[in-house]
């Protein structure tokens, strides 16, 4: 893993404490996202794919599967939730190094504060959708993530909801589809925004 | 129009969509009502739902999301800047002939007011 993905793993743990594999793999891509856009290039510039339940940095999760154990920065941990799940923290009375400017501290901080506290499972939904051009089946065939503005765009907490609440619809309920607008478009809009 | 345009109801025009609207001057609110009933004439005439140049100003995409099957076909289209729709696209049926459009939903907010605060504080550019 590269120096700067490991410190912001690193960064994560440190505010977040014990995190579980899950969010180890998937915030390092909501950092890089917000980074790109914020700062005009990744901080830890991992590799994000599209796996079956989301984006993954590749890196960290090999990191946390075969590297952490012999790493002493960081303690790997099995949890009970899943046989295969792991969390991860640093080791105590680790020091960490000032690869990482205070901006780059300060959109990692943003990532876990805003992000780290997600059930992983709604994590792993919420990069899919940063990711809506990616078909369902596609998930887990580990193409490249998306990192453009649109992403970025997609992470804000009213597209975030609006993409939510269109899951949660039941679009074939015909009930709820209007009559088709026959008069000039704009009327009707306009008509709609003062009804 | 050629192809029905519908709207879906719960979320089409809802109650956060119309308030962004009304937070706009009446001209910027004019503006955006003119943009989406551009849309609309497009989606209405095209031939295809990304790929006909009458909607290549709207960068469509494919917009595919968790819960919703895959049989459901969602579009995005991007307007100005924040504007976004998303829409549905049902090809012509038994049921539907002519084939249908359904606006599902509309945002014009992409806020990230927290993180501007935060990161403020080390660049004013933002």
């Amino acid at each position: 893993m590269n120096p700067r993905l490991t410190a912001v793993l690193a960064r994560l743990c440190e505010r977040l404490g014990l995190i579980f594999s899950t969010q180890a793999v998937k915030l390092p891509y909501l950092v890089d996202v917000v980074a790109l856009q914020v700062l005009g290039q990744p901080i830890a510039n991992g590799t994000y794919q599209t796996w079956e339940h989301g984006v993954v940095a590749k890196e960290v999760f090999r990191f946390i599967k075969h590297e952490a154990h012999d790493d002493p920065r960081f303690r790997v941990e099995p949890h009970f939730y899943s046989e295969s799940g792991k969390q991860i923290r640093l080791a105590e009375g680790v020091a960490l190094g000032s690869v990482l400017s205070p901006e780059e501290i300060a959109i990692i901080d943003f990532v876990a504060d805003e992000y780290g506290h997600i059930p992983p499972e709604q994590l792993g939904y919420l990069t899919k959708r940063l990711n809506t051009e990616v078909p369902a089946e596609a998930w887990g065939s580990n193409r490249a993530a998306a990192m453009n503005e649109d992403a970025f765009l997609r992470l804000s907490p009213a597209w975030q909801s609006l993409c939510e609440r269109i899951s949660e619809q039941d679009l074939d309920d015909r009930s709820r589809w209007s009559e088709p607008i026959q008069e000039d478009p704009l009327a009707a809009f306009t008509k709609a925004l003062n009804g | 129009m050629a192809r029905p345009v519908r709207q879906f109801e719960p979320l089409w025009f809802d109650h956060q969509f119309k308030k962004e609207l009304k937070k706009l001057h009446r001209p910027q609110q004019e503006k955006r009502l003119r943009e989406l009933a551009d849309l609309v004439t497009g989606l209405s005439r095209c031939s295809h739902p990304t790929h006909d140049p009458l909607l290549a100003s709207w960068r469509p995409s494919a917009y595919h999301i968790p819960k919703i099957p895959s049989s459901v076909r969602l579009y995005e289209y991007r307007g100005a800047y924040p504007l976004r729709v998303i829409a549905r696209w049902i090809e012509p049926s038994e049921e539907e002939p002519e084939g249908l459009v359904l606006l599902v939903a509309a945002t014009l907010s992409h806020d990230h007011e927290r993180l501007k605060e935060i990161i403020g504080n080390f660049r004013s550019d933002l």
